[in-house]
């Protein structure tokens, strides 16, 4: 209990650091630390691939990503801050964020331990337990992750096309 | 489980605090004299002008192509530890699986995406 | 008893700090001796007998170095992003097993801070998270090299780290299990892996050197292109963690390397703790006489070796290996 305590505040810090910090790169790294305290939540409950999962795919690689963005948006910071081109939205944001986490909330209170009617696998938490349910009676979900990957390499390709071959020739080798 | 992951913390925590501790330590006993151009980046004795305005786009690229496989890859660690228990079966699904996140290595590959021109 | 176990756990993670942080100091002394042989000359060699005391200088000199930060950095960043990466470097080697475990007052001790049953993925999770010291470090310090730097490697890490994940998972489908304590004791009733898994081996290793940013994929820092890429902006102590960080890695990918591969603390007539840090040392000395040997790569050269050679020869090993174990072949 001590340590929900303590890990819900470090998360919810995070989450807060996020939207208030007004360098995207501190942004970024609050909602590192929203992971990070997800992570240890799943270790609490005895999941411990997903606490892995948890940062070896948004720590390691979704955030890496962020950073890049971000450290490219504010790698020239003498630009003055443009004006915001939707008046408003910040106090809508809240309110929609106030209404959506308030709801949640009160949906838990009314239908409490209703969510798992069939129980939970054994050693549902760690690989082998893992590995005996998501490649036996769930591949289902594991197929539609497969095609969401390549709807998703598609996508990349598709907005973000590489130079065609003939262009290649000419500079080759020149770094950025 | 929890005793072992209650270690790791511990440890965790001294580690951090040990990095810390080392990282500002010439802050603490290091001189200090300021002035001088010693707080000018050093651009190979050129004089910094702007700072960096863009980038190549190439890293964003090779940073989603990493994301993408990356969530195939973990994926794949359940199955592994599992595979003796999983037999042909496991061994079929599996190359479904890659069948179709081949599919998309190699359609990324050949639209040159994996391409650093 | 427990206030045995906790005083054990004491003991234990100021020794692994202890370890890493000498290991590191004698890594570097190592390397500079080796280099110099390699090269013809001596090396360092006048502080104490035979330079050993060079590692203590060198950290003398270090700590009274003037800290300095460019102007318009950011501050917490700046001070941040070293400690991040020597934090995550020192983080990696508490799921190592460095010995098999000993009996001590009754109770079972094993050598390592904790044993969970995913050790080797809280391993490569820890290692995930040192990307952020160098883009970070690269960005607060307002210095275009530093930026390219920081970007360019952890482009690299990630672009090597999806054919490190699968040439790993061979490992695990023969052993049954991701827990690095249970991977030795497989090797010791079934004998080392690093004969049926030779291929997985050569790409472990060729992925593990391009992580640490070592010669021959040492881009990140390449002095001729970009001064000193991510850390060029650094001084005195923070510096230094950025080289103890890279040494203290190299030291987790020959641990990982001897303890997937090479059976770990196994080993016949010597203690078993004195084993595993012989094949560290071996592994230590092919860093240093590839680093020695090789010419660096091109920056084109090693994105393409990455993702178009190593994921399909890691790719294709895995698939022979699946096949092996799940009983099709």
């Amino acid at each position: 209990m001590i340590a929900f305590v303590i890990l819900a505040i470090l998360a919810l810090g995070g989450g807060v650091g996020v939207v208030v910090a007004r360098q995207p790169v501190h942004s970024a790294l609050f909602l590192i630390l929203n992971i990070l305290a997800l992570a240890i939540f799943y270790i609490l409950l005895s999941a411990e691939f997903l606490a892995a999962a948890q940062v070896i795919v948004y720590a390691g690689a979704i955030m890496v990503l962020f950073l890049f963005v971000v450290t490219l948006l504010t790698a020239g910071k003498d630009d003055a801050e443009p004006q915001e081109g939707l008046a408003g939205q910040r106090l809508t944001a809240g309110i929609l964020a106030v209404l959506a986490g308030g709801g949640l909330a009160v949906l838990g209170v009314l239908y409490p331990s209703q969510s798992i009617p069939f129980g939970l696998p054994p050693n549902f938490g760690n690989l082998h337990g893992m590995g005996l349910n998501l490649w036996n009676q769930d591949f289902v979900y594991l197929a539609a992750v497969a095609l969401m990957l390549l709807t998703a390499a598609i996508g990349v390709l598709v907005l973000n096309r590489p130079q065609r071959r003939q262009h290649r020739a000419g500079v080759k080798g020149e770094d950025s | 489980m929890i005793t072992q992951y209650g270690a790791l913390l511990i440890y965790v925590l001294v580690a951090f605090l040990v990095a810390y501790l080392v990282a500002s330590s010439s802050q603490h006993m290091g001189p200090k004299a300021p002035g001088g151009l010693k707080r000018v980046t050093y651009e190979s004795g050129i004089v910094p002008e702007a700072p960096v305005k863009y980038f190549s786009v190439r890293f964003y690229r090779v940073a989603m192509f990493f994301m993408i496989f990356d969530v195939a890859v973990m994926s794949l660690y359940p199955w592994a530890t599992s595979l003796r228990s999983l037999h042909q079966a496991g061994m079929l699904r599996v190359l479904a699986f890659l069948a179709i996140v081949g599919l998309a290595f190699f359609y990324v590959w050949n639209r040159g995406g994996f391409q650093w021109d | 008893m427990i206030v045995l176990e906790i005083v054990l756990l004491v003991i234990k993670i100021i020794l692994l700090i202890a370890i890493l942080m000498g290991g590191f100091a004698y890594t570097m002394l190592l390397e500079r001796r080796l280099l110099g042989f390699f090269q013809l000359r001596l090396g360092p060699n006048r502080v104490g007998p035979g330079g050993l005391l060079q590692p203590i200088a060198d950290g003398l000199k270090m700590v009274l170095k003037e800290d300095l930060m460019p102007l318009g950095a950011d501050p917490f960043v700046y001070r941040l992003a070293p400690v991040i990466s020597l934090f995550t470097a020192l983080c990696v080697d508490a799921v190592i097993p460095f010995g098999a475990p000993i009996h001590l007052f009754g109770l079972t001790v094993t050598l390592d801070i904790a044993n969970p049953s995913i050790g080797l993925l809280i391993a490569f999770a820890f290692s995930s998270l040192g990307v952020y010291g160098l883009v970070l470090g690269g960005w607060a310090s307002q210095n275009k090299y530093s930026l390219l730097g920081g970007i360019r490697a952890s482009a690299q890490i990630i672009s090597y780290e999806l054919a490190m994940g699968l040439a790993v998972m061979g490992v695990l489908m023969t052993t049954h299990t991701a827990n690095l304590e249970g991977i030795v004791l497989y090797q010791k009733a079934h004998g080392w892996l690093w004969l049926p898994q030779i291929g997985a081996f050569l790409i472990y290793f060729i992925t593990g050197i391009a992580e640490t940013n070592r010669t021959p994929f040492d881009l990140p820092e390449a002095e001729s292109e970009l001064v000193a890429g991510y850390h060029t902006e650094y001084s005195g102590m923070r510096f230094a963690s950025y080289i103890i960080a890279e040494y203290i890695n190299m030291i987790t990918v020959s641990g990982i390397a001897v303890t997937l591969f090479f059976g770990g603390w196994l080993g016949p007539w010597l203690p078993p703790i004195i084993w595993f840090f012989i094949k560290i040392g071996i592994f230590l000395f092919i860093f240093i006489w590839i680093r020695a040997t090789l010419p660096r790569f091109r920056y084109d050269q090693l994105m393409n070796f990455g993702w178009k050679v190593l994921v399909p020869a890691a790719l294709i090993y895995f698939l022979g290996t699946a096949a092996f174990v799940s009983g099709i072949l």
